[in-house]
Formats: C-alpha cells, sequence, structure tokens
C-alpha cells in the first residue's frame, strides 16, 4: 500500500515535471485575447485593424498606460498625453509642443483621434503605419529624446510592464510590442457622437440650432468651398494641400518627404472634427482662432506656385463666419472629450 | 511481488529519461554553422573603412583626416547598410545571397555574408549599397525585427519621421568653415537616405568558396572619397531631404567609394 503511494506521487512528480520543464523557455502566461469591442459611430466605416495586431481588452490597456507614462521620456518628464490632452481633442493649446528639457518643436501638435482611418501619419505624412507613427516622438530630440533601445530597456526593468506585456503580446518588453500597443490605444480613440453627428446621422433635428444650419450650408456650399478638402465623415479627404499661408515657406512640408518641388509647403489636410478644442491651427499654429481661420481663407491666400486652386477670395458677412463658426463648433464631440477610458 | 516493484521502477526510470529527452527536443542534432553542407561554403566580408590614408578602426575624434580639398575632419560614426548581394561565378552566372542586410561600420571587420554559399570559384561580388527596396517598403515588418537583426529599428540606422532606413551615417568634426582655419571643431552629420540614393555597385575579385569552409572577400569603403568634390558652402548637416547639389554629388560619391582590397 505505502508503495503504492510512493510510486503513484514519484508519478505524478515526474509527470508534471514532464509537461512543465519543457516550457521554460516560453513566456509563462498565456495572453488573454479578449476581444476590444470598438465603439464605431453611425455613419462611420468599420476601422482595418492589421491582421497582427488584433484589438484585445488587454492591448488597449497596455497601450493607454503607455501614452500617458512618462516613462518614455529622456527624462521621464514628457508622455504622449503631455502634448495631446484628452480635454483638448488630443492637440495641444501650445503653438509648438515643449518637450524634454524646455526643448520646443517647430509644429503644433495635431489631434490623435480618428487614426484608425488615417493612411498616413504626421503633418508632412512621412510615416505609413500607426505602429510606426509612435516611435517618432520617442526619439525625436525636441520631444521625448529617448533611445528606442532605452525604451525598451526600461520597459524590461519596470515592476509592472513586463507582466503587463506578456498578457498583451505574450512576450516581454519589445518595440514590436511596444509599438503595436500605443496603435491599439490610439485606435479606440474614435470621435464621432457631435450634435452635428447626432443631427446627420441620428435622426436628432434639434442637434444643430439655427445659426448652425447655416453655418452648415455655408460649409457644404461652393461659396466657401470647405467641403471639398474637408470631406467625409472625417472632414478630411487625407491629401496635402498648399492653403496659401506664406509666399515662402520656411517649413517646406510634404517636400521634405517627396522631394518634389510641387510638394512645396503642403500640408496635410486635418480633420475638423473637434476643432473648436484643437487651437492654435495650422501645421504651424500660426492662427490663434477660427476667426482667424476663416478670414485667411476668406482673403484667398498668400500667393504661391502650389497653392490649392480652391482657395480663392469669397466674401461673408458677419453674420455667416458667426454661423459657420456656430457649426464648427458643434463638430465638438463632449461624449468623446469626456470619455473616462480615455483620460489618464 | 519483486517482479511488480521492478516493473515499476523501470516504467518510472523510463518516463523520467523521456522527460529529459522532451526537454532537449529542440537542442538535439542542433545545424552547426560550421559545418555547412556538402558543397556549401562560407562567405565572409573583410570589411575596413578607410579615410584619408589611414585605416579607421576607432571613432577617435582626435584622429584627423584630411579631404582632397584639404578639410581636416575626424569621425565618430561610420556606418552603412549593404543588401541584394549577388556572387559572380567564372561563367558570368549569378548566384543571389536571399534576404541578407548587413550593418557595417568602422568598428568590426568581419560580417558573415552567408554559410550555404554553392562552393566554386566566383569572380566578382555585386551589391546595392543601402536598404534594398524590398527592406525599404516592408515596413510593416520594421519595428518586428529582433535586436540582433541588422534592420533591427533600434540600430539608429532608420528615420522615424520619414518611414525607411538611413544607408550611410558618417559623423564627427570638421574645419567646416568655407576658408579652411585648419580647426576641428564643428559637429557635421552625412546622412544618406530615400530611394534614390540607393547605389549599386559591382566589384571584381577573384575567390574561391571552399566546400565546409570559409573564405573573405575583402572589401573597403572610402569616407574620404564620400568627401570629393563637395563645395565650401556644403551644409555639413545633410539629411536628405530635398535633394540639393551636394546631396547629389554625395550620392554619386556613395556609389564609387567602394573598392577591394589585398
Amino acid at each position: 500500500m505505502q508503495n503504492r503511494i510512493l510510486f503513484r506521487t514519484i508519478g505524478i512528480v515526474l509527470l508534471v515535471f514532464l509537461i512543465t520543464g519543457c516550457t521554460k523557455d516560453k513566456p509563462l502566461i498565456t495572453p488573454d485575447m479578449t476581444e476590444y469591442s470598438l465603439s464605431v459611430p453611425m455613419g462611420f466605416p468599420e476601422p482595418e485593424i492589421p491582421a497582427d495586431n488584433a484589438l484585445t481588452v488587454n492591448r488597449v490597456a497596455l497601450g493607454k498606460k503607455l501614452f500617458f507614462d512618462p516613462i518614455l521620456s529622456k527624462d521621464s518628464t514628457v508622455s504622449c498625453g503631455s502634448c495631446h490632452l484628452p480635454s483638448k481633442g488630443f492637440a495641444d493649446p501650445k503653438q509648438f509642443s515643449v518637450g524634454v528639457g524646455d526643448s520646443v518643436g517647430t509644429r503644433n501638435a495635431p489631434p490623435v483621434f480618428n487614426l484608425a482611418y488615417a493612411h498616413s501619419f504626421f503633418w508632412d505624412g512621412g510615416v505609413p503605419t500607426l505602429e510606426l507613427q509612435s516611435i517618432a516622438p520617442i526619439q525625436n530630440p525636441l520631444e521625448m529624446h529617448l533611445s528606442l533601445n532605452e525604451a525598451v530597456q526600461r520597459l524590461k526593468e519596470h515592476p509592472e510592464y513586463p507582466e503587463l506585456f506578456n498578457h498583451a503580446y505574450q512576450s516581454e518588453p519589445n518595440l514590436y510590442a511596444l509599438t503595436r500597443a500605443i496603435a491599439s490605444f490610439e485606435r479606440t480613440l474614435i470621435s464621432g457622437n457631435s450634435p452635428y453627428d447626432q443631427y446627420q446621422n441620428q435622426g436628432n433635428n434639434s442637434a444643430l440650432n439655427d445659426s448652425q444650419k447655416r453655418g452648415k450650408d455655408i460649409f457644404f456650399g461652393e461659396k466657401a468651398e470647405c467641403f471639398h478638402c474637408h470631406t467625409g465623415f472625417n472632414f478630411t479627404d487625407e491629401t496635402f494641400q498648399n492653403n496659401g499661408i506664406y509666399e515662402n515657406y520656411k517649413d517646406e512640408g510634404r517636400y521634405r518627404i517627396t522631394n518634389q518641388v510641387n510638394d512645396i509647403g503642403k500640408f496635410k489636410v486635418p480633420t475638423l472634427r473637434n476643432i473648436a478644442l484643437t487651437a492654435p491651427y495650422m501645421h504651424d499654429g500660426s492662427f490663434a482662432s477660427l476667426s482667424e481661420v476663416i478670414d485667411h481663407y476668406a482673403s484667398g491666400g498668400k500667393n504661391h506656385p502650389n497653392k490649392s486652386n480652391l482657395i480663392r477670395q469669397f466674401d461673408l458677412s458677419a453674420q455667416e463666419k458667426e454661423d459657420l463658426i456656430h457649426f464648427l463648433e458643434s463638430l465638438t464631440d463632449q461624449s468623446f472629450i469626456n470619455n473616462p477610458a480615455h483620460q489618464p | 511481488m519483486h517482479k511488480n516493484l521492478f516493473f515499476k521502477i523501470y516504467f518510472l526510470l523510463f518516463i523520467g529519461i523521456l522527460g529529459l529527452a522532451a526537454c532537449k527536443k529542440g537542442k538535439v542534432n542542433p545545424p552547426d554553422p560550421a559545418t555547412p553542407p556538402s558543397n556549401k561554403g562560407t562567405l565572409t566580408l573583410s570589411f575596413r573603412v578607410m579615410s584619408d590614408t589611414m585605416v579607421v578602426n576607432s571613432y577617435d575624434t582626435l584622429v584627423h583626416y584630411t579631404s582632397q580639398s584639404g578639410r581636416k575632419y575626424s569621425i565618430s560614426l561610420a556606418k552603412m547598410y549593404l543588401s541584394s548581394i549577388v556572387l559572380i561565378r567564372e561563367d558570368s552566372s549569378e548566384f543571389q545571397v536571399a534576404g541578407k542586410y548587413v550593418l557595417v561600420d568602422a568598428l568590426h571587420s568581419n560580417f558573415i555574408i552567408g554559410d550555404t554559399i554553392p562552393a566554386g570559384k566566383y569572380i566578382g561580388l555585386k551589391f546595392l549599397a543601402g536598404v534594398d527596396k524590398a527592406g525599404m517598403e516592408d515596413n510593416l515588418n520594421h519595428t518586428s525585427y529582433p535586436s540582433e537583426h541588422p534592420l533591427y529599428v533600434g540600430n539608429n540606422m532608420y528615420w522615424t519621421w520619414n518611414t525607411g532606413y538611413v544607408f550611410l551615417k558618417m559623423e564627427g568634426k570638421m574645419d567646416s568653415s568655407a576658408v579652411l582655419s585648419g580647426q576641428v571643431n564643428r559637429m557635421y552629420e552625412i546622412h544618406i537616405g530615400q530611394a534614390s540614393s540607393r547605389r549599386s555597385v559591382t566589384l571584381y575579385a577573384d575567390f574561391t568558396v571552399p566546400s565546409n569552409g570559409n573564405t573573405n572577400f575583402n572589401l573597403q569603403a572610402d569616407f574620404n572619397h564620400l568627401l570629393k568634390d563637395l563645395p565650401d558652402d556644403t551644409n555639413w548637416f545633410t539629411h536628405f531631404g530635398p535633394l540639393t547639389a551636394q546631396d547629389a554629388q554625395i550620392q554619386a560619391n556613395f556609389g564609387t567609394m567602394f573598392s577591394t582590397w589585398e
């Protein structure tokens, strides 16, 4: 009897050894692949999610933690969220964002919502995927100024991140998972429930007041021509345009990427969603208010050989201008801005 | 009773041995890189960086070189990518070393091109100076490479603002004044990239890849040549954005800076 118990015990021990002994090089945790339920607003298409980066609850949570964690900056003072503030439509109210060591950037920080639908990133479109986008500000000396190797090393040595990476990507912290996690969080930042959306897509005729409705007609009319570039569900056609704010561009924009002379002074057409929150405007934040922006377009802009043909002088009455501004303000999505899931 | 006991002992020993063997499964008969299959050999790039008349094998900023126009400079970084490597046989047929990228730098001299190269006589080597189209356009995988891979994004040879690899980096200090002063005190950075900068290089030199053995191909890159015929008002912080006349000259020099050495 005693022998039987002894042999059974030894047998069980060996069996456990057999099962667990072979897994010593594998991660200890099987990632929880619980799907993240993306809330796609009415009138919006389903975004394309890369096959190798399916949205999961753990990946989004990890990405959010990384987005708001200054660990990814050289002196651990600046995070992605430092310059992409949720309350400001994930943009920066400063003309130029301030990075580590009080270094100052050269372009206005663009808002980072609805990026799940974007095909190029940054004002000049130099980066083709959301996964590759996040490593630029981490390395940029004027922003977070941290080498990618140092970033990964810090995460490996962190008391929490190794387990979070393991849960999300079944790996230790590395560039593959780091870039994909941040992209996952950013893909969840979808804004599409503004008063305009409620009016246009949700059958709420009272969501816009009369002034906003008149402004809507101006926006989508041939007089102001706004809708030609700021088109579609996200109010951008994703093209690069020279909108005539300078005769000589100190920052040559898209030209830096393509080396094509006809790209000088061209910048990516931004979304106008939450535009009332994302001042100042243009790639260099040179316009402080929507009123200034409308004045610029109404003036026809400065002469430049690459200026869009759509930018021509037009006249707006004071009432029309006010209506247009009110319409632009109707693109503010308070439910998005105040969503607890988007806060640090 | 005893028979039953021995049986149980043998059975448990068997399970134990099975367990040990199973755990070593991945390590049994591993491919030995030193013993390639028959009729295959190893080709190693024996690489050196030249500048002026010296071999650059350290990043000592106190060591000064002189360009052909008399401009003095030091080198604190000299790295570049080679890709699409092709070996030319005696009969002019070619063997392509598929998917091979080499990140060479002045501090190291040996880079294995391949350990399954068909044995035989060759008369030359072709490669692209820079990262080939496939490597550049595979941007979905750029952050997938492990840290040991030449294309690992963390190798600091990658433009994050304009997605793609930097083909060559030359950095240091220089007498960058238009009228030469002899003072090597201003930083310079020459970073070459973008598809238009990629250069095809062919070098002829006989070599034989032995079966189950190794041979070296002696390649040198002359960084002094990279500075050849540049104007006095050269922007010494060039990161190959808009292509200026000086950048076009650097591009041309990039394609002609290679030779073999004895």
